[in-house]
């Protein structure tokens, strides 16, 4: 008797491939679409978790792209507080498609976002990144010129990346009623002032990110037509939903569209690679052992598993360097401006 | 008898040496030891059984030479330590001001990136607190509460503004005098107890980013004979009168830390 199952792998069967394995051990959860060269530039953007993928790129010796270094002298700490050595440039967190496709429009000059400076006491903030400067700047003109050679370097970024490695991180978003512009924080938790008038909470549809996605492909295709992409989902829930249903059943939806839509991506462009990484840590056959105590941060077991599959597939070009250095932003709180919400729960 | 003043430093050193050899120095009331290797070797040292000593025989053979006779530096024979350039210096300022600079600054058409205020002196403070100077006054404070004095490197010569364009044009614009500011205050503001910054003596300055030319011509190698001259355009090491004003400069520092002690003796 023939059957369309017989002769598949075993990663194909749920108990070869899933109930026989253990999550330090698992194979074949991730093979490669496309080979990460020597010579290939790689640029990196997303919601936190990302943060980890671009670190360990660079220790790993990749050529990761930064295009707006630390200032030296600046202790590797601080420089993350200030939003340096997370990504490719100092965008912050890009928590949505949204996000970066209206990065890149701002960037190369067919969006102008509205609303984009937002005040706290003193200091005003680039409500497009409104953690990179902790303490804000003095002034609204300020903001501006910061922003203009900011913008620049995104442009060096998305001219010259090969690969670009993006984790999808939310659905959720606030955005500018009157322009749609669309933000990576709530207005009022870093710093602004949320009004209903001014302000909307929107959750992004499958078929919208889609579109957002395949809008910021186009875009950058015109510049860069050769560059190939990496998208993983970030496996770390929501810190807190404005959506009216629980947390967890939003976390759920979420990361389930976020899921779809990089799965449709990968399933239907040969530049298009999906990394498994929230399989690996969110879903159920992990029995939430790269989850910290509180269920939501990921834990340096699980990015470390997160990596060896990573490499198992992208062989570092050179030998990782394993010093407390490289252990300790595991452990450390990543910057992530979601987690503010925590201040807001009851 | 006289206070006892450890003055330890790399290259720059040479220029305290020679201070005490002009007919000034005689009125000098203090007595000073000097202790000399070049920077790397100097961070080799550490501290065991009261001492500064290090496995690193050119550091051995460098601290010997300098000081004359010595080789190991017991931390109970001084009253005062005095810890001269290794790095402590403008040019670790303007390493950070190469790329990266605020709105405030006049020269920021020429920023690669712009930072706010906060970032821009963190990242200042951070490089001039991480220096090898501050790193050897940190070694020295794990075995002794002695105060330990912080001698800058020397704003670069009048000379050194003239070899670089770039420097030139930033000792004319008003960022010289925010950079300085900022060197005086990550000075004052050095993470240890009982260390105490010594500012440049203010009459050996051009302005507030440059030593005056006069202050550099004939400057010495830290060498045994102390003999060989920094090439014409070397711009980054003082001469004999330099170092004499350093001296001098000290003592007025450890006088107003200590009235009791160097403050008797006069």
């Amino acid at each position: 008797m023939r059957s369309p199952y017989s002769g598949l792998p075993q990663k194909a069967f749920w108990r070869s491939g899933v109930s026989e394995q253990h999550p330090l051990t698992i194979t074949n959860l991730y093979n490669k679409k496309f080979v990460i060269g020597e010579q290939d530039k790689i640029a990196t953007a997303g919601s936190c978790f990302a943060q980890h993928i671009a670190r360990h790129l660079t220790l790993n010796g990749y050529s990761v792209i930064d295009a707006e270094p630390p200032l030296p002298g600046l202790p590797p700490d601080r420089a993350t507080a200030y939003g340096y050595s997370m990504y490719s440039a100092r965008y912050g967190n890009i928590y949505t498609v949204r996000q970066l496709k209206q990065l890149t429009q701002e960037a190369f000059g067919m969006f102008k976002p509205k609303n984009t400076i937002w005040k706290k006491d003193d200091a005003y903030f680039d409500a497009l990144r409104p953690a990179v400067e902790p303490n804000g700047l003095r002034s609204p003109g300020e903001i501006i010129q910061h922003r203009a050679l900011h913008l620049k370097r995104v442009r060096q970024v998305f001219r010259s990346a090969n690969i670009f490695i993006f984790t999808l991180g939310l659905t959720e978003a606030w955005i500018h009623r009157s322009s749609g512009t669309c933000y990576p924080t709530a207005p009022g938790v870093i710093a602004g002032e949320y009004s209903e008038q001014d302000y909307a909470f929107v959750n992004f549809t499958a078929a919208e990110i889609l579109e957002d996605f395949l809008q910021f492909w186009r875009i950058v295709r015109v510049r860069n037509p050769g560059i190939r992409f990496i998208l993983t989902v970030s496996p770390v829930p929501l810190t807190a939903t404005a959506s009216e249903q629980h947390v967890l059943s939003a976390t759920v939806y979420s990361k389930s569209v976020l899921r779809s839509v990089a799965g449709e991506l990968a399933s239907r462009f040969r530049q298009i690679d999906y990394f498994p990484s929230y399989e690996l840590i969110a879903s159920h056959f992990s029995r939430g052992l790269f989850y910290e105590p509180n269920l939501r941060a990921v834990s340096g077991a699980g990015v470390r598993e997160v990596m060896r599959l990573f490499f198992s597939e992208h062989q570092p070009t050179k030998p990782a360097v394993h010093t407390t250095a490289i252990e300790a932003p595991e452990l450390a709180e990543l910057s992530c401006e979601e987690v503010l919400l925590e201040a807001f729960a009851g | 008898m006289s206070d006892r003043i450890c003055v330890i430093g790399n290259s720059h050193l040479a220029a305290l040496k020679k201070g005490m050899e002009l007919p000034s120095a005689r009125t000098l009331s203090a007595e000073f030891a000097f202790y000399g290797a070049p920077g790397k070797t100097l961070n080799s040292f550490g501290v065991k059984d009261g001492c500064l000593v290090t496995d690193d025989p050119a550091a051995l053979n460098a601290i010997r030479i300098t000081n004359g006779k010595d080789s190991v530096i017991r931390l109970s024979d001084f009253d005062y330590f005095a810890i001269v350039g290794l790095r402590f210096s403008i040019l670790l300022i303007t390493s950070v001001y190469a790329a990266h600079r605020t709105c405030q600054h006049a020269y920021k058409a020429g920023a690669q990136y712009l930072v706010s205020d906060s970032c821009f002196n963190e990242a200042a403070f951070g490089a001039l607190h991480g220096c090898l100077a501050v790193q050897l006054a940190s070694k020295i404070r794990t075995a002794t509460d002695t105060r330990i004095m912080i001698c800058g490197q020397p704003m670069p010569s009048e000379s050194f503004a003239q070899k670089f364009p770039w420097w030139r044009g930033l000792a004319k614009s008003d960022d010289s005098s925010e950079l300085a500011r900022i060197m005086e205050n990550a000075g004052k503001t050095i993470p240890l107890k009982d260390v105490t910054y010594v500012p440049q003596p203010p009459d050996t300055k051009a302005n507030p980013v440059l030593t005056l030319a006069s202050y550099s011509t004939g400057s010495v190698r830290l060498t045994k004979d102390m003999a060989t001259a920094h090439s014409p355009d070397d711009g980054i090491h003082m001469n004999a009168h330099y170092g004499a004003r350093v001296l001098e400069q000290l003592i007025n520092v450890a006088t107003t830390c200590n009235p009791d002690g160097l403050a008797a003796l006069r």
